[in-house]
């Protein structure tokens, strides 16, 4: 059902009565992010996919469609999101993935939510309704606002629909497991990284390190018999690592170590990076092939240093990431270039560093 | 408002760079008159070349200071005038910043100075196995902060993205002087994703310093077919079977009989000359896969009805094949004085439909047109064929050139896939978008440079412009293409 004249509508008032507007889907991305006042705007029942052609390798869906919708109509024509995206509680809708711009376990060699935007209308701070890229792999004509769109957070207006890029679905696909601790599995995934290998993801927690094969059946078994290993009869961990689902997204477990006064930390390294000098191993986690860390920490000055001693950043699960003041300037100009009356409350927001 | 060309501004470079740093002779100021789009010319006001940021950073400073407009420029290869100077502007040349900074085999990135060359790069990579994706036909050439600004793609980015999904952080800087570095070697980056905004902006958002970008590892087996059709439609639905059996070809041209006759005669690469299309495909994967991904391509062209299939397995034989595709451009400029390269990319079932309707205008203008076409992402470059020398011949090819660009609007598409709006397509743009979108488009621009400064005369067209243009493409409220279904 289209509600786009609704919704557009609801900026409109919003901007003549002077109300700021909180845009959400299910609500799924809560404990990633959760949003703050304002009055909510609820795009769940603005759903339906408006075009599909499997040849064309590209979908357009309004912003309220459930992504297991579009996950499923994709796999009748074995198709995908390469990027795999996080559905928390299993729920989540088009406009929220493309919003958070959160990418699951396959995103080094899938590519990120981002990468997958080809197009966004949205509705902006004047209750314009607006609409660029389109449904083309190649564009570029004016500038990318679509792939800024991606991981704004509702800052830049309400997405009313999102053309995304998708993808065959890999022949065949295995998961292996090998005992490991930190240091030989970085080393191991350095050396996977530089060689033709089938691989599209990687965990690595408690001294266990996971990878996931996909490609055509020959490369995948090939690699599975060059590789060792102990072969999984389920591919189900992925899903649980991208859906925060698995145990160590979650404060306590049966078995599970203390984490009383911890806090989750996300850091983002450059893949190589070194690890930090004392960790205790099921506290510690790697994907990304090293490029995304997980750290349930009590300290944030320790996390925050290993970060930016490695040339990375951090930030809490349930926190807004911290931008700088320059970058931050920039990032606050362009919100206010789509949203000149600052109609639209964004999580994200309350991470920049203002300059005043 | 600022005095024009103030002499201050020319001291204060003469200052900061060495003698061979600053050009403001007529003779030496001629190879900046334009860019890869030679029918577009202005001659600078001066050219100013830095070698490092902090050099950078003074001359926007300084330009910023005395309200004086700047056009950034790589290596001149672009093809839609985005580095076409401005009378009475600064050309920023990037080409001596040209040092590869690292090749981080660790991280399987690389770190490089703004005009550092495409190829180069893979050059520099391949003794570790590696190399950089995205090869825009121009890569002996064109510079990477070129490749940034235009967000370029090249035969294989179907499969391996454009500069944007092989880019992972830059070093930018503003006009007012401000440094800025998005991303690095890393997978995320904070706030809004300004490097996402940054690709393609052609050099009005910021000026880019320090460019780091993805290397791949090598697929270690390829092998590239070439199959002949007697039609393009039947070519066109040999892609559309390839992709929808699931597999993705490294890369996948098609190109039509009057460019494979020109390729042909230029580069001898053996190509079906009676053929009405060919298509080349190349695949590329792990040694054990690729005679059966080969295999089961070869089939799935058969039956749409190719009436050849050659498959290259060895280096030099694959060479061949691709040298005829990569030479089509100056191929194709051989059978006229001049040829203009259009770039709009459209949905690809849309393919027969949109090459029929540009025959018609070929005919109706009396202008033979060539096409080269990505065949795998819909990006399509007809190539009209002219001679400036004719009266009136320049006109008639460019508005044809509009009419295909609209043309590629009409049916869902763009009116360019990979080679930026410049000053070229700038009335396209306004068939493209709304008044609204493109007054979305400048606030954004005046959110990085308030004055207008930084390539302010490309990418995105006035208002008043389109307004003017009103009259040409809406005749009794009747849009381009009445014919054609709309999205």
């Amino acid at each position: 059902m289209d509600i786009s004249p609704r919704l557009v509508d609801a900026v409109q008032t919003a901007q003549s009565e002077h109300i700021q507007l909180r845009t959400a889907g299910t609500g799924s991305k809560r404990q990633w992010l959760p949003g703050s006042g304002g009055q909510l705007l609820v795009t769940t029942e603005h759903v339906g996919i408006v075009a599909y052609d499997p040849a064309e390798l590209v979908i357009t869906a309004r912003c309220g469609t459930p992504v297991k919708e579009i996950v499923s109509v994709l796999a009748q024509h074995n198709q995908h999101l390469a990027f795999e995206p996080p559905q928390f509680f299993g729920s989540g809708t088009v406009g929220g993935m493309v919003a958070s711009g959160l990418s699951g376990p396959a995103r080094p060699w899938g590519g990120s939510t981002r990468d997958a935007v080809l197009g966004v209308k949205l509705c902006n701070g004047l209750g314009e309704v607006l609409n660029f890229g389109g449904r083309v792999m190649k564009n570029v004509a004016g500038y990318d606002v679509s792939r800024l769109a991606a991981g704004s957070w509702g800052a830049l207006g309400v997405l009313l629909e999102a053309s995304l890029r998708v993808q065959p679905m890999a022949q065949s696909t295995a998961t292996l497991s090998f005992e490991m601790d930190a240091a030989a599995a970085n080393e191991y995934c350095r050396n996977l990284a530089r060689s033709y290998t089938p691989l599209n993801a990687v965990w690595w927690n408690n001294n266990q390190l996971f990878l996931r094969l996909s490609g055509s059946a020959q490369a995948v078994e090939q690699k599975i018999s060059d590789l060792g290993g102990h072969r999984r009869l389920s591919d189900q961990i992925w899903r649980q690592i991208s859906d925060h689902d698995h145990k160590f997204f979650k404060a306590t477990y049966s078995g599970g170590p203390d984490r009383t006064g911890h806090k989750l930390w996300r850091v983002i390294t450059p893949p190589g990076a070194p690890l930090p000098e004392h960790y205790d191993v099921q506290n510690f986690a790697m994907e990304w092939a090293g490029g995304q860390r997980w750290w349930w920490h009590n300290d944030s000055a320790r996390v925050q240093a290993y970060a930016s001693e490695v040339g990375g950043w951090a930030h809490v699960k349930g926190e807004p990431q911290t931008v700088d003041e320059t970058p931050g300037k920039y990032m606050l100009a362009i919100k206010q270039a789509f949203d000149p009356h600052g109609l639209f409350l964004s999580p994200m927001e309350r991470g920049i560093t203002h300059a005043d | 408002m600022a005095a024009d060309k103030p002499q201050a501004v020319i001291d204060q470079l003469r200052t900061l760079l060495p003698d061979d740093g600053l050009i403001t002779d007529a003779a030496g100021l001629k190879p900046y008159e334009c860019d890869g789009l030679t029918a577009i010319r202005e001659q600078p006001w001066v050219v100013a070349l830095p070698e490092t940021e902090a050099q950078v950073q003074k001359i926007l400073q300084i330009c910023h200071t005395h309200k004086v407009p700047v056009v950034p420029r790589g290596a001149g290869t672009g093809l839609s005038g985005g580095a076409r100077p401005m009378r009475s502007g600064v050309v920023l040349g990037l080409s001596k910043m040209n040092k590869i900074l690292d090749i981080d085999v660790q991280n399987c990135t690389a770190r490089l100075q703004p005009g550092v060359r495409n190829l180069a790069i893979s050059q520099a990579a391949e003794p570790h196995g590696l190399y950089y994706a995205p090869d825009p036909s121009s890569q002996i050439a064109c510079s990477i902060g070129g490749n940034v600004a235009e967000n370029s793609g090249g035969v294989h980015c179907l499969k391996y993205g454009l500069t944007v999904h092989n880019l992972r952080g830059v070093r930018v800087v503003t006009i007012a002087g401000e440094v800025l570095e998005l991303g690095g070697p890393l997978l995320d980056s904070p706030g809004l994703d300004l490097l996402a905004v940054m690709c393609g902006s052609e050099g009005m958002l910021g000026i880019v310093t320090e460019v780091t970008v993805a290397l791949l590892p090598k697929p270690p087996a390829v092998v590239v077919m070439l199959t002949a059709f007697d039609s393009v439609n039947e070519a066109g639905q040999a892609v559309a079977d390839i992709i929808s059996e699931g597999i993705i070809p490294a890369g996948m041209e098609m190109m039509d009989q009057l460019a494979v006759q020109a390729a042909e005669q230029f580069a001898h690469a053996g190509y079906p000359q009676d053929a009405a299309a060919i298509l080349i495909i190349e695949l590329d994967g792990a040694g054990e896969e690729i005679d059966s991904l080969a295999g089961m391509v070869s089939r799935i062209v058969d039956n749409a009805g190719a009436t050849s299939i050659d498959i290259a397995t060895d280096s030099s034989a694959q060479a061949r094949l691709w040298k005829g595709r990569k030479s089509a451009f100056p191929a194709v400029g051989r059978l006229a004085p001049d040829y203009y390269c259009m770039d709009g990319t459209i949905p690809r079932h849309r393919l027969s439909e949109v090459l029929d309707k540009i025959n018609q205008l070929s005919a109706e203008y009396n202008l033979p047109v060539a096409n080269v076409f990505h065949a795998g992402d819909g990006n399509l470059h007809p190539l009209i064929l002219f001679d400036s020398n004719v009266p009136g011949q320049l006109a008639a090819t460019e508005e044809m050139g509009g009419k295909i660009l609209e043309l590629c609007v009409a049916v869902g598409g763009t009116v360019t896939g990979e080679h930026g709006v410049g000053v070229e397509k700038l009335n396209q743009m306004c068939v493209q978008f709304n008044s609204m979108e493109i007054e979305q488009f400048q606030r954004l621009k005046l959110a990085w440079d308030p004055d207008n400064l930084l390539n302010p005369d490309k990418g995105i067209p006035t208002l008043t412009r389109c307004g003017e243009l009103g009259g040409m493409h809406v005749r009794h409220g009747e849009l381009p293409f009445p014919e054609i279904e709309r999205f």
